[in-house]
C-alpha cells in the first residue's frame, strides 16, 4: 500500500535513505582477508600459468614503466616471470656473432705482422683450419701453406721498407715452428704409411727449396731490406735431415702416380687462373714445364710395365713430382715469381730431337776447335806453348772420339762441356781468340744451397735437384 | 566492453586486469554472493570471472572497460549456476518478464523511487535473497551496485523498460515481503501479548 501524499523532499529522503540503508548492509558482505588473498592468489596463478602470448607482449610497449608496474604485480611468493628478450638477445647475438666469426678474421686475412687483428688471423683463422684439417698429409700442406704465407708477409713488409729485425725474427722463428709441425706430421704419417710420408716429404722439401732459392736470390741482389738471412737460415735449418729420418725408399708407384695427377691437375687449374694476368711469355714457359712433365710421365708410365724398369719409373715419377710442387709454389707465389726465374725453378728438359740437336752442335764446336788447334798449333814457335798444344790436341781429339760413342746425355753434356772449356783455354794459349763458347751458366740458386745433401730420391736418380758437387758445369747439366 | 580483436594498444594489458581485479573484485563477490546466497560459490565464481576474462585478454581482445564487461561474465556463470541447480522457475520468470513490458506506472521511474522510500533498506537486504533471481538481479546492479539504466540493459540483454519493470516489480515484491515479515512479527507479537494477558489473568 503506497502512502497517499508525502512531501517530494520526503519521499527523496526516504530514497536515499533506502539506498543508502541497502548499500551500507551490503557492504557488510566482503571477503575476508584470508579469502582475498587466495582469490589473488589463484587468479595470479592462473595468469602466471596462461601468460600473455610473447607477440603482445613485447608489442607496442606504451611507456615501460606500466609494463614493469604490471610486472610487479605479477609476482608472488611461489612465482615469479621474468621477460627475457630473446628476440633482440639473438638479434643482437648473430649480429656479434657474424662480426666477431665472419667479419674480422676475413678482415684479419689481409694483415701483416704488426697490424691489431695479425694475432687473430694466425691464432684464430688458422689455428681453426688446422683443428678442421683432417689427415697428416693434409697437415703437412698446411704447416706448408702456413710457412709460405709468414715468408709472403715478411717480403711484403719488406716491400713496404717495414721490415725490422724483431718482426723478422719472428718470421724465422714461425717458419720453424711450423717447419717442425710439418714435420712431426710427416712422423706420424711414417708410422701408417712410409709411401705417403716420403711423398709429403718430397713435396715439403720442394715447397722449402723454391722459398730458398727466392730468399737467396735477395741476398745476391744484395737488397738489404730484403728478408734473406734469418729466415733464409730457417729454412736452410729445416731442410736440414736428420739420418735417423733419412728416407732412402722411393714411394710405391700408384702412391706416386696419385699424388702426381693432382699436382698435375692443380697446376693446370693454376695455369688457366694465370691466363690473362701473366705474360704470354710467362704462359710459354709454365706451358713447356707441363708439356716436360707430361713427357716423363707418359716415358714413367711406359717404364712401369716391365718390372726392369719399375724403379726407373718410380724415380722419374719423383722427379715429377719435385717439379710440379715446385711449379705450384711457383706459381702461386707471386713475390716467387716476380723474384726468380722460372727456369732456375723448374729448368726445361730436353726433348730427345733437342738433345740430339744440341749433341750434334757441340760435337761440331768441338770438331771446329780441334781444326782451329790444328792450324794454329803449326805456327806457334814456343816449344813450352807448343807441347801444352799438342797435349790438348791429343786430349780433345781423343775427348771427340769418346763423346761421339757416348749414349748418356748427362755425361755427354759433362763431358762436352769439359772438352769445349779445355779447347777453348788451349786456342786462348795459341793465341786464338774466337774459340768454342763454353755455354753460359747462370748458376741456379739451389745449387749455391746444396751444401745440404738431399733426402730425397730424386738425388740418387740425377735429377734436376743438386748435388755436393756442385760445380759450373755440373749446375749447367741441373739446369737442363 | 569487449572490442574487435585489434593489434593496437595490446601493452600493458597485464596492468589493466590486475588493477581491475583490485578495484572490482570485492564488488563482484558481493554481487555473487547476494545473487546465490553461497560464499564459497561466490569465490569461485569470481575466480572463474577473471580467469574467463583473461583468457579473453590473451586472445588478443581489447577490452575498453573492464567494469561492465566483468559483470556480464559473472552474470552470465550466476545464469549458468542457476540452470546447472534446474530452476524452472527462473526460466518461467524470464520468459514472462520477456513478453510483458509492464504497466505505466512500473515505467515511471518515479514511481519506483517512490516505492523504494517506502522501504527499510536494512530489512530489504535481509529479505533481498527470497526475491527470484530476476528481480534480485536488477535490484543488486541497481543498489547495491550502482549500475545506471543503460549499463543494466546492456549487461542483462534487455530494453530498460523491462529494467525498469523488474527494478517495479522486485521492489514491490520486496516492500510486500516486509510488510508480510511485519504483519508477521506483529502478529506474532499480538499472539505473544495475549499469551502474557491470559497468563496474566489465570494467575
Amino acid at each position: 500500500m503506497l502512502p497517499a501524499k508525502e512531501p517530494l523532499t520526503k519521499k527523496l529522503y526516504n530514497m536515499k535513505r533506502f539506498s543508502e540503508q541497502l548499500h551500507k548492509q551490503s557492504q557488510t558482505v566482503k571477503l575476508k582477508k584470508s579469502e582475498q588473498a587466495d582469490l589473488r592468489a589463484r587468479v595470479v596463478s592462473y595468469m602466471e600459468y596462461h601468460p600473455l602470448p610473447a607477440s603482445m607482449k613485447v608489442a607496442k610497449v606504451q611507456g615501460s614503466s606500466i609494463k614493469n608496474a604490471a610486472r610487479t604485480q605479477i609476482l608472488t611468493d611461489t612465482f615469479g616471470q621474468f621477460m627475457i628478450p630473446y628476440q633482440l638477445l639473438f638479434k643482437i647475438g648473430g649480429v656479434a656473432a657474424a662480426f666477431v666469426l665472419v667479419f674480422v678474421p676475413f678482415m684479419a686475412e689481409r694483415t701483416v705482422p704488426g697490424d691489431t687483428l695479425y694475432a687473430v688471423k694466425v691464432q684464430f683463422n688458422e689455428e681453426v683450419r688446422s683443428t678442421l684439417t683432417w689427415g697428416s698429409y693434409e697437415k703437412v700442406e698446411w704447416e706448408t701453406t702456413r710457412l709460405n704465407r709468414r715468408i709472403a708477409e715478411a717480403r711484403l713488409l719488406a716491400d713496404e721498407g717495414l721490415l725490422t729485425t724483431e718482426v723478422e725474427a719472428s718470421v724465422a722463428a714461425a717458419v720453424k715452428v711450423h717447419s717442425d709441425n710439418a714435420k712431426r706430421e710427416i712422423e706420424v704419417l711414417r708410422a701408417s704409411d712410409a709411401d705417403g710420408a716420403t711423398i709429403a716429404t718430397i713435396a715439403f722439401d720442394s715447397s722449402l727449396r723454391v722459398q730458398a732459392q727466392s730468399l737467396n736470390r735477395n741476398d745476391v741482389d744484395g737488397t738489404a731490406a730484403q728478408p734473406g738471412d734469418l729466415i733464409g737460415n730457417a729454412i736452410d735449418a729445416s731442410l736440414v735431415k736428420d739420418p735417423e729420418t733419412q728416407t732412402p725408399d722411393v714411394p710405391a708407384y700408384n702412391k706416386l702416380m696419385a699424388r702426381v695427377e693432382m699436382n698435375t691437375t692443380r697446376v693446370r687449374e693454376l695455369l688457366n687462373s694465370l691466363d690473362g694476368s701473366v705474360s704470354n711469355q710467362g704462359l710459354v714457359d709454365v706451358t713447356r714445364r707441363i708439356e716436360d712433365i707430361d713427357r716423363t710421365i707418359s716415358t714413367a708410365i711406359t717404364q712401369a710395365g716391365t718390372s726392369d724398369t719399375e724403379l726407373a719409373a718410380r724415380e722419374a715419377l719423383v722427379d715429377v713430382l719435385v717439379r710440379t710442387q715446385k711449379l705450384i709454389v711457383f706459381m702461386t707465389d707471386l713475390a716467387v715469381r716476380e723474384q726468380v726465374a722460372i727456369e732456375s725453378v723448374v729448368p726445361v728438359v730436353l726433348t730427345i730431337d733437342e738433345m740430339t740437336v744440341e749433341r750434334s752442335q757441340r760435337q761440331t764446336e768441338l770438331t771446329n776447335a780441334i781444326s782451329q788447334l790444328t792450324t794454329a798449333v803449326a805456327t806457334v814457335t814456343d816449344q813450352d806453348i807448343l807441347a801444352k798444344a799438342n797435349a790438348a790436341l791429343q786430349q780433345l781429339e781423343a775427348d771427340l772420339l769418346q763423346l761421339q760413342t757416348m749414349t748418356a746425355y748427362r755425361d755427354f753434356i759433362r763431358q762436352s762441356d769439359q772438352s769445349l772449356a779445355l779447347a777453348a783455354d788451349a786456342l786462348t794459349l795459341v793465341g786464338v781468340d774466337d774459340g768454342p763458347v763454353v755455354p753460359a751458366v747462370a748458376v741456379p740458386v739451389a745449387a749455391a744451397t746444396t751444401t745440404v745433401s738431399t733426402s730425397t730420391p730424386a738425388s740418387a736418380v740425377g735429377t734436376t735437384t743438386p748435388t755436393t758437387t756442385a760445380t759450373t758445369t755440373q749446375s749447367q747439366i741441373d739446369r737442363r | 566492453m569487449a572490442g574487435e580483436q585489434s593489434t593496437d594498444n595490446l601493452s600493458g594489458h597485464e596492468q589493466r586486469f590486475l588493477d581491475a581485479y583490485e578495484l572490482y573484485n570485492d564488488a563482484l563477490f558481493r554481487h555473487a554472493c547476494m545473487r546465490i546466497s553461497d560464499r564459497e560459490k561466490a569465490i569461485d565464481l569470481v575466480h572463474d570471472t577473471y580467469t574467463k576474462v583473461w583468457s579473453y585478454v590473451r586472445k588478443g581482445y581489447d577490452i575498453e572497460q573492464f567494469r561492465p564487461f566483468l559483470y556480464k561474465v559473472l552474470n552470465n556463470l550466476i545464469i549458468d549456476t542457476y540452470r546447472k541447480k534446474k530452476e524452472a522457475s527462473l526460466d518461467a520468470l524470464l520468459d514472462i518478464d520477456g513478453v510483458d513490458e509492464g504497466s505505466f506506472e512500473e515505467l515511471s521511474e518515479s514511481s519506483a523511487e517512490a516505492l523504494a522510500a517506502t522501504i527499510d533498506g536494512r530489512k530489504a537486504f535481509e529479505l533481498m535473497a527470497e526475491l527470484p533471481d530476476v528481480y534480485k538481479e536488477v535490484l543488486i546492479l541497481r543498489f547495491v551496485d550502482g549500475l545506471g539504466p543503460k549499463e543494466m540493459s546492456a549487461l542483462t540483454e534487455e530494453k530498460e523498460n523491462v529494467i525498469s519493470v523488474r527494478i517495479h516489480r522486485g521492489l514491490k515484491l520486496l516492500r510486500q515481503k516486509i510488510e508480510a515479515q511485519d504483519e508477521f512479527a506483529d502478529e506474532k507479537r499480538k499472539s505473544a501479548a495475549r499469551k502474557r494477558t491470559a497468563d496474566k489473568k489465570t494467575i
